[in-house]
């Protein structure tokens, strides 16, 4: 069963330093593990405006290089402001791309709680710009009881955020990361969704996601290189679902949120 | 002669316990056993038993896709895990769920012995149940720190006959260089027992707050190899490359450019085995070769805390050479072990 996959990283950042190894490694791997095309993100949340734009720039060269294959998403900073947020997202996506990333959240303020980010205005302008433009956010998500990294967000930030923005449609990444706390987090909000990955492939966390949010809001999604095509496949494809849940979670649902079929791919 | 099997779910916030009935059989055949959809279903219509029929459908799927190549897993647990669902628990669903992978023979330990403060209880619990099946190799848990712990390696020497050994020392609360190790290692070295050791059994960053086990550093394993060369040692669950150990160069860690450069390290002690359920990276079975004989290398599903498929498909689709797929698959394990699969 070929697969989409909507998490896969790049480390193209510099138009005039292309990893042509590893990009090639990207496709090459992906192709014998059974994955048709990867959503490629990058990240920028220290970048300035114009470094942003640039590793943007390098996404864009991989979807034309490739446009069957790499499916592009774009970043965007928070710090940035409104009106930069917003103009390069309408640019990014008036040149194909087809979701936005977001990893870490810089807190507010030293000793603020993540938890302020319910309350944040700060990440406005990039969930209303997602709305606007209809494409899906994914965000870095986890809940870790070791090696938290600073402003981390995990379910209870991804359901706020959502909350606050009923008509933005939410991924949460790394459903083993964010484990049943964060599924129950997001089960009843219809506007997020949930990616597969998150560490090693712990058995029954796949099916206890489909059971509490329904087999049309959970998506392969590898986190690739840092994680391996084949064996996070084979986490869908070794769950005890019916085959057409696990073609809905390896591809359908993939191909629903980013809209290919509206956007000819 | 019947026993009591059970399931765990925790479908619902409370945790629910189900009693099911078997009746022992060779290899399972005559056991009314249930897949893991029958079990929730059968919660969704009221927890009646009435409905439990001898389907496993997710092993038939699973059947189409298993490698052409036989499997013999060397790491896999039976019994209950504490802290999430894991089915199953029973020697026979384990080896029906294994053997729809592909896999023809599998080295499994009680899985109970990680928590219980004399793993001989959990040998004695699961042991004479995986010594039914001519599938299972089984293998006991010691805690060489306990002063009975001679007795418990001897009886399931003579009792199961048990070739491996294994050690869990980040959960019974002891180094590689306690006394004990050094004897038990002395015993089963002139015994030509197969020593392991279990660097994890999770991500430490999803354990459970009240019950953080880190893992055990690999080079405490290398060492423990180096201390005792007439013993084969078996490292389970190493896992990333950037975990802090003297198997990676130092400008290798986090660097994936590096990766494709990387060469076997010379200096790995020969006795060295390297099984790879955890090991995972961009192409995680042709970087491990890099990084280790392909001779040395061990495959494990780590079922039923992971779903075997994910390990089986690791080596199966990966771009390194049959032979090697075959030797970590099979041979490596055949060799190392004594047994077929």
């Amino acid at each position: 069963m070929n697969a989409i996959d909507i998490h896969v990283h790049h480390s193209w950042t510099k138009l005039a330093d292309r990893p042509d190894y590893e990009i090639e490694r990207t496709r090459q791997l992906a192709r014998q593990s059974g994955v048709d095309k990867v959503l490629l993100l990058t990240g920028g949340m220290d970048a300035t405006p114009e470094e942003l734009r640039e590793r943007n720039d390098c996404t864009l060269r991989l979807m034309q290089s490739d446009p069957d294959f790499f499916l592009p998403a774009m970043y965007l900073c928070h710090e940035h402001g409104a009106r930069i947020i917003k103009e390069e997202a309408r640019r990014c996506a008036a040149a194909g791309m087809l979701a936005i990333k977001q990893g870490l959240y810089r807190v507010a303020e030293v000793g603020a709680s993540q938890r302020d980010l319910a309350s944040d205005a700060g990440m406005d302008p990039i969930l209303e710009v997602a709305a606007e433009l209809d494409m899906p956010i994914l965000f870095h998500a986890w809940y870790k009881t070791v090696e938290v990294f600073q402003g981390e967000l995990n379910g209870a930030d991804v359901a706020a955020l959502a909350r606050r923005h009923p008509h933005t449609r939410i991924i949460m990444a790394h459903l083993t990361g964010v484990g049943r706390r964060g599924v129950q987090d997001v089960e009843d909000l219809p506007n997020v969704w949930v990616d597969t990955c998150g560490g090693w492939y712990d058995s029954e966390m796949v099916e206890y996601a489909v059971r509490h949010m329904g087999a049309d809001r959970v998506i392969f999604g590898s986190d690739y290189p840092g994680r391996d095509y084949a064996p996070q496949i084979g986490r869908v494809e070794g769950t005890d679902l019916p085959d057409e849940v696990k073609e809905k979670i390896l591809w359908r649902n993939a191909a629903e949120v980013l809209g290919l079929g509206k956007r000819g791919r | 002669m019947q026993e009591n099997l059970y399931l765990r779910s925790a479908l619902a916030e409370e945790e629910v316990v189900v009693f099911a009935w078997k009746n022992p059989g060779r290899g399972g055949d005559s056991m009314e056993s249930i897949s893991r959809r029958q079990f929730l279903g059968v919660l969704g219509a009221g927890m009646t038993l009435a409905a439990v029929r001898p389907l496993p459908a997710f092993a038939e799927e699973a059947m189409a896709v298993k490698p052409s190549v036989s499997i013999f897993d060397v790491n896999c647990g039976c019994g209950v895990w504490p802290f999430r669902p894991t089915f199953p628990a029973d020697a026979p669903s384990l080896e029906s769920l294994l053997r729809a992978e592909g896999i023809t023979r599998a080295c499994a330990y009680p899985l109970e012995a990680y928590l219980w403060p004399d793993p001989q209880e959990a040998n004695e619990l699961r042991l004479p149940q995986l010594a039914r099946s001519s599938f299972f190799v089984p293998s006991a848990v010691l805690n060489p720190t306990l002063p009975a712990w001679k007795k418990g390696y001897l009886r399931c020497r003579e009792q199961w006959n048990v070739p491996l050994v294994r050690l869990m020392p980040n959960y019974h609360l002891y180094d590689l260089a306690h006394t004990g190790v050094g004897a038990l290692a002395e015993q089963v070295a002139s015994d030509g027992v197969v020593l392991g050791v279990h660097v994890r059994a999770e991500d430490k960053r999803m354990q459970n707050p009240i019950a953080k086990v880190p893992p055990v550093p690999i080079d405490e394993v290398v060492a423990l190899a180096r201390r005792h060369p007439g013993l084969q040692v078996v490292a389970f669950g190493f896992g990333r490359l950037w975990d802090k150990c003297e198997l990676v160069p130092p400008a290798m860690v986090n660097q994936l450019q590096l990766r494709a450069e990387l060469e076997k390290r010379p200096d790995l002690p020969d006795n060295l085995w390297i099984e790879l359920s955890f090991f995972e990276h961009e192409s995680s079975f042709a970087n491990a070769l890099k990084l280790f004989p392909a001779e040395r290398l061990l495959f494990g599903s780590h079922a039923p805390l992971f779903y075997p498929r994910a390990n089986v498909a690791k080596i199966q689709y990966s771009e390194a050479p049959e032979e090697a797929k075959r030797a970590a698959f099979k041979a490596n394990a055949e060799k190392l072990l004594g047994v077929k699969a």
